[in-house]
């Protein structure tokens, strides 16, 4: 019995070894490659042991200046804020829904559930948001299309709100003399931390990875964000090599545009901070899920 | 007491409404430009923007709006702004952006008109043969190409330092066999030298862009040989010439000349080059090519000749300048873009950006960075300068001969022109077939042009697939269409 469960211990933990290292590796490499000199990048490939360390990338990333830091602020912000919104909107609405007892809850649901099911597509998204609302080229067109609120989340929330909190509670809470708003400011919000962080964190990775608002909406260099420069560096790399007609001018363009190694270094700078505000944020994450899932 | 009260307001209220409409009155028309830039987006385009309108404003009575974007950027924005309403009056366009597309769905206009009436300027800076090249449908021009260097030749490129090593010297070096025994004597002489890399990442050096040695109308195989001189539509990849090339290509690949794993590589060929790595390359090459590949390689370069100067249609319109369905004043766009193509202040600014700030001009006439700056963190600096209407009406950067621009002009003039030149190939008709060619090119062209198959087993494979793909089919419409294309023009 001790031995048949130490063996599938032991493979389990093989299993679950070689995934962290297939998961780690790429992220170790990504590091190790935007500190390594360029000119061997180039003449013995990608290496976790590179012939030679240089710290060239990241000063000039740092000469650089302003283009990098300001994109920098503006992912910062927008995650701050975007995460801050989305998270007021969802856990009201959430809220709101899952008391049974507001008129017209059932239509709110399904409109929710539209929301999901179905959207509008891209241009009529992008005639919406330039034309009608007119915030083409200005911050807001980067907090609202697409991220500001997220169906699946709502329900989420819901469904947390409908089987954790009892009902009594609330009820409890009117009784003593609480408004609707202290009811949900005082009671419901600080018992709902997990769902709150979970959901958060969701939307933060979301606010923090988004290039593709940014590609449709943003003109003004002075609000492009951190991935939104990294993913174009990219596409240029690909538009100038898929393009053959190209010929002889799109070589010229092309040796200007940043070496491997500084790629690498925007991608490490891109991705660290989000790695490093994991770990804080994982026992919520758990919690939040499991809850959500198993008694919904 | 209340009359003059009345009054009083009254004259405000009318004065009012008279300085608004005044104000409203002077304003003067905005030409929305967008264009793809190939690099960091400049961020000083307020400041170049209102230097141009100081000019712009006076000469043509519109101002202007600059909407530079990267390359993704620039493809998702155009198709939203060009479904929507949005306002962009001038855009670029060309076969590369998808211009066809664009006026299937009429969503681009001609120019014929606005160009007679409001464009005459730019006649004067570009031949009636290369504007043809922007008549992409039903004989009407849809887009202007720039002013930059129509005919390309093919050339051999060489590190200086290693050509004068051993001695070899450029002027001799007259055709592929002449290369071939370069390559054999660096291979001998440094062994750990790649003697032959790609002209640029996964382009080979038969690639239609870079060994013109035919009239590619279009590309996807129908071509007229040597060089455009016959009427008649071929099977590039039938011909005796092509066959010939690829063996060339596979013994330099057997012994060992070639790069290996071309096919796959992602560095850019100045940073292999750069880094010591490989000695030279064949290119589509153009005057002035020397001292351009020298700065982008970081290594000075000589350049063998081993065909002159050529030009057809599609070296001019890959990209053009083109209105959009959405201005809502294309005269004034026309203007403007006439302005661009013909102003050197304008020209300037659009380009270099403003003096003593983006660019200095040193005593021999060239210009440079300023202290301090470079092509890494300049505010406004663009990469691809010859995307602009008219960047030779511009100075020369330092590291250029002076002369630059007058010999890119003289070599567009003195080049061989295909006699197919401002005939544009229509694939609307056979759209399966091009598709399905477009194809199977892509999955041996490379692996054939870079040697690394050996054509005596995938050459007949690649012809049956073509013939199975349609290609008969599309060189029958291309000649059908050139036959009327010609018949109209009275070339014979």
């Amino acid at each position: 019995m001790n031995r048949e469960r130490s063996t599938v211990q032991v493979i389990a933990h093989i299993f679950l070894g070689i995934m962290t290292v297939a998961i780690i590796a790429p992220f170790a490499l990504m590091i190790i490659s935007s500190l390594t000199d360029d000119h061997s990048l180039v003449l013995r490939g990608y290496s976790f042991v590179p012939a030679k360390w240089s710290l060239a990338a990241y000063e000039y990333l740092f000469n650089q200046g302003s283009t990098i830091f300001r994109a920098f602020g503006i992912t910062i912000f927008v995650t701050v804020v975007g995460v801050t919104l989305s998270l007021v909107v969802t856990t009201m609405l959430a809220y709101t829904l899952s008391r049974g007892d507001v008129p017209g809850s059932k239509v709110m649901t399904v409109l929710v559930v539209v929301t999901i099911l179905f959207n509008g597509g891209l241009v009529p998204s992008y005639i919406m948001y330039a034309s009608y609302l007119h915030i083409k080229n200005t911050i807001l067109a980067l907090l609202i299309p697409g991220l500001l609120t997220n169906g699946y989340t709502i329900f989420m929330v819901r469904t947390y709100y409908k089987t954790s909190i009892p009902s009594a509670l609330i009820e409890a809470a009117k009784i003593d003399g609480a408004g609707e708003f202290y009811t949900f400011l005082r009671i419901v919000l600080p018992l709902s931390l997990p769902i709150v962080a979970t959901t958060g964190l969701l939307s933060a990775i979301m606010y923090w990875n988004d290039w593709f608002n940014g590609m449709i909406y943003i003109n003004n260099p002075k609000l492009f964000s951190i991935q939104l420069i990294l993913n174009r560096m990219l596409q240029d790399i690909q538009f100038l090599t898929s393009n053959a007609q190209l010929s002889a001018q799109a070589g010229e363009a092309l040796s200007k545009i940043p070496s491997t190694s500084i790629r690498m270094a925007i991608a490490t700078l891109g991705a660290l901070p989000l790695l490093a505000a994991y770990p804080f944020f994982q026992k919520y994450f758990v919690k939040g899920i499991t809850i959500g899932a198993v008694k919904g | 007491m209340k009359r003059i009260f009345t009054a009083i307001l009254a004259g405000i209220a009318l004065l009012g409404t008279a300085i608004g409409s005044a104000a409203q009155g002077a304003k003067p028309y905005e030409v929305v430009v967008a264009y793809i830039v190939m690099g960091n987006v400049p961020s000083d385009n307020q400041a170049v923007q209102d230097a141009i309108n100081k000019i712009a404003v006076p000469k043509v009575g519109a101002s202007i709006k600059l909407v530079p974007l990267g390359t993704s950027a620039y493809s998702n924005q155009l198709n939203l702004v060009l479904a929507t309403d949005e306002q962009w009056d001038i855009i670029v366009d060309g076969t590369i952006i998808g211009i066809g597309g664009h006026i299937a769905r009429n969503q681009v206009i001609a120019l014929d008109e606005l160009l007679d009436k409001y464009g005459k300027g730019i006649k004067g800076v570009l031949d009636a043969d290369m504007i043809d090249t922007g008549k992409i449908r039903n004989g009407k021009l849809y887009g202007i190409p720039p002013v930059k260097n129509f005919a390309g030749g093919f050339g051999y490129m060489m590190r200086k330092d290693l050509a004068d090593k051993y001695k070899i010297d450029p002027a001799k070096i007259k055709s592929l066999d002449d290369v071939e025994a370069v390559l054999k004597l660096i291979k001998q002489k440094e062994p750990d030298l790649i003697p032959l890399v790609p002209p640029n990442v996964r382009a080979s050096p038969f690639a239609p862009t870079v060994y013109n040695a035919y009239d590619t109308l279009g590309n996807n195989g129908g071509v007229l040989m040597n060089r455009g001189a016959s009427l008649k539509v071929e099977n590039w990849f039938e011909s005796a010439e092509y066959r010939k090339l690829l063996e060339r290509m596979h013994k330099w690949n057997e012994a060992g000349y070639t790069m290996k794993g071309a096919a796959t590589n992602t560095d850019p060929i100045s940073t292999i080059i750069k880094t010591g790595k490989a000695f030279s390359y064949l290119a589509n090459t153009k005057a002035g090519f020397a001292a351009q590949e020298t700065i982008k390689n970081g290594v000075e370069m000589v350049m063998a000749d081993i065909m002159p100067g050529f030009a057809c249609t599609d070296n001019c319109n890959g990209w053009l300048w083109s209105i959009t369905r959405n201005s809502k004043n294309p005269q004034k766009a026309m203007e403007m873009l006439n302005l661009l193509y013909t102003d050197p202040a304008v020209s300037t600014l659009l380009i270099d950006g403003i003096e003593g700030k983006h660019y200095v001009k040193g005593a021999d006439g060239l210009v440079d960075f300023p202290a301090g700056i470079d092509a890494s963190n300049s505010p406004y600096y663009y990469n691809s300068p010859w995307l602009f209407p008219n960047q030779t009406i511009t100075p020369v950067w330092t590291g250029f001969p002076p002369s630059y621009w007058k010999d890119l002009l003289a070599y567009n003039e003195s080049a061989k022109k295909s006699k197919a030149i401002g005939f544009v190939f229509d694939p609307t008709p056979v759209k399966s077939q091009v598709t399905a060619i477009s194809n199977v090119i892509e999955q041996y062209s490379l692996g054939l042009e870079y040697g690394d198959m050996d054509p005596a087993v995938k050459l007949p494979e690649y012809q049956a697939k073509l013939k199975r793909a349609g290609i008969d089919k599309v060189i029958a419409e291309k000649q059908r269409q050139l036959d009327e294309w010609a018949k109209a023009k009275g070339i014979r």
